[in-house]
């Protein structure tokens, strides 16, 4: 599913262990997308990815914990069209070895893509067994990157430990500006061996986004392109040396419009995002 | 999924919104219409005797709560709930092997009331009676459009509110509280993390049916 679509001037980040870019903006889909058969819900789920496509978006994530959002992906995908330049990003989510490349084929199926572009590990479950299998798939050409996730700081010490010893194309981690215990050494060390790195819970679930609605943004937010909230969090996350993709869920195509803004202009240097966190902790 | 469970919390297991969770109910009972409001009504008819008469008519009443529990579990769990969480068939298994007990019960267990003056026999009908007439209604009050109210028989908390009456009323084995007592607690988490101003209403049934119980038990067994 290679290729690039979109405005030019989006922002990416090169995939350190291939080179190929990606926009510094994805599209998570833990709960947003899980509309089962609500045939509404789903057209407005179609409707986020339109416009995530359409503002030059590629990386879509899923996983088979997420309840129906790899269908309500797939049926979107074949609504618009199958758009080429879709970054398919999923998840292997079992405990048993012998299940994953199964699960990975139903995925597949429920995606309706000729191959997924990225299998990573859910919260490292049953790592062990299914990190080979991946890097067998890998060699063999049925997707063209691996990785290992985690979510909310869990397991930190032990997704080190795999950044540091295995060879992982991207690790997906929970990084914003209020949780930055990454900061410190996991970040570091991925950009260190050339390990791409994908960010969930930009947000804090929406709890960064309900704690400063009615705060306005300060003045000099404006200095590196942010317009709301969503893009001063989102423009934070991504001006990050190490990171290559933020990946906000939402299931309103007004607000997959404003985070993909964050993608475009300038973003914040060293200075400002000092900045941005003395404020956000003095708030 | 079973390897390092203990890293994920309740959050974790939260799989859809608020917005999903209440639209489910307006499309399970678009979808089924009349059906709910047919179990709910012969519901009502099957249950309400038991307020006058208590356990003489339980047998019956069990057995009909037998159906209701059956029902749920295809209609809801298996039907709707399923689409959007990946554990809605271990639910339905759940309720139907409810249903089961409740069967057995009634089919083999004549029903046992309470000794005179006990609380059981008179707090079970007005839990029936909420679970019947309140939990409906609860919904709409709380600002949430009627079309999606949840009935008894097609729908977990009021079919399940209304089993914590009958088990009072009856006198039923401990066995047969278990599921309804977990599905509670699950229901009661799910709608905390998901918000919802009513999330304390069917735990707070449970712990009045269990507190109920608890002392009619006490009561009866220092009877000479």
């Amino acid at each position: 599913m290679a290729g690039t679509q979109g405005p030019p001037d989006v922002h990416t980040r090169p995939i350190p262990s291939s080179g190929e870019r990606l926009p510094i903006i994805g599209l998570g889909s833990w709960i947003t997308f899980n509309v089962g058969r609500d045939v509404e819900a789903r057209l407005a789920c179609t409707e986020v990815i339109r416009h995530f496509f359409a503002r030059g978006g590629r990386l879509i994530d899923s996983s088979p914990m997420y309840g129906s959002s790899q269908e309500v992906i797939g049926a979107a995908l074949r609504a618009l069209g199958s758009p080429r330049g879709v970054f398919a990003a999923d998840k292997i989510w079992s405990s048993s070895p012998s299940e994953g490349p199964t699960q990975a084929e139903e995925t597949r199926r429920r995606w309706g893509v000729t191959r997924l572009d990225l299998l990573q590990v859910h919260n490292l479950e049953a790592w062990e067994a299914h990190l080979p299998r991946l890097f067998e798939m890998k060699a063999a050409g049925a997707i063209r990157y691996v990785g290992v996730t985690t979510s909310h700081g869990r397991r930190t010490s032990e997704t080190e430990r795999l950044v540091r010893t295995q060879p992982l194309d991207f690790v997906q981690v929970t990084y914003n500006i209020v949780d930055r215990e990454l900061d410190a050494r996991l970040l570091p060390l991925a950009r260190d061996r050339g390990i791409a790195v994908i960010v969930n819970r930009p947000f804090q679930e929406g709890a960064l986004l309900a704690r400063f609605a009615r705060r306005p943004l300060p003045a000099w937010a404006r200095e590196f392109g942010a317009a709301s909230w969503p893009q001063f969090l989102l423009k934070f996350v991504v001006s990050h040396a190490a990171v290559t993709c933020a990946i906000p869920a939402t299931s309103q195509p007004a607000h997959v419009i404003e985070n993909m803004d964050a993608a475009y202009g300038p973003l914040p240097d060293a200075t400002q995002r000092r900045r941005m966190v003395a404020w956000i902790e003095s708030s | 999924m079973t390897g390092g469970w203990w890293t994920y919390a309740p959050r974790d297991f939260l799989m859809f919104s608020a917005r999903t969770y209440h639209r489910l109910f307006a499309l399970h009972n678009q979808a089924l219409w009349p059906l709910p409001l047919l179990t709910h009504a012969v519901g009502l008819a099957a249950l309400a005797p038991l307020a006058r008469t208590g356990a003489r008519v339980a047998r019956f009443a069990t057995g009909f709560l037998a159906v209701a529990w059956g029902l749920v579990a295809w209609s809801y769990f298996v039907r709707d709930y399923r689409t959007i969480h990946t554990f809605g068939y271990w639910f339905a298994a759940a309720f139907a092997l409810e249903g089961a007990l409740l069967a057995g019960v009634a089919a083999r267990h004549p029903a046992r009331g309470w000794r005179a003056g006990s609380i059981a026999p008179s707090v079970g009908p007005w839990l029936i009676a909420f679970g019947m007439l309140g939990l409906p209604l609860l919904g709409p009050v709380l600002g949430r459009p009627w079309w999606q109210a949840e009935w008894f028989g097609s729908a977990p908390d009021p079919t399940v509110t209304a089993t914590f009456g009958v088990l009072l009323v009856r006198r039923s084995p401990w066995w047969l509280w278990l599921l309804p007592v977990v599905w509670t607690a699950y229901d009661g988490i799910t709608l905390w993390l998901l918000r919802a101003d009513d999330a304390l209403v069917t735990p707070a049934c449970a712990a009045l049916a269990l507190a109920a119980r608890h002392v009619s038990a006490r009561s009866a067994s220092r009877t000479p």
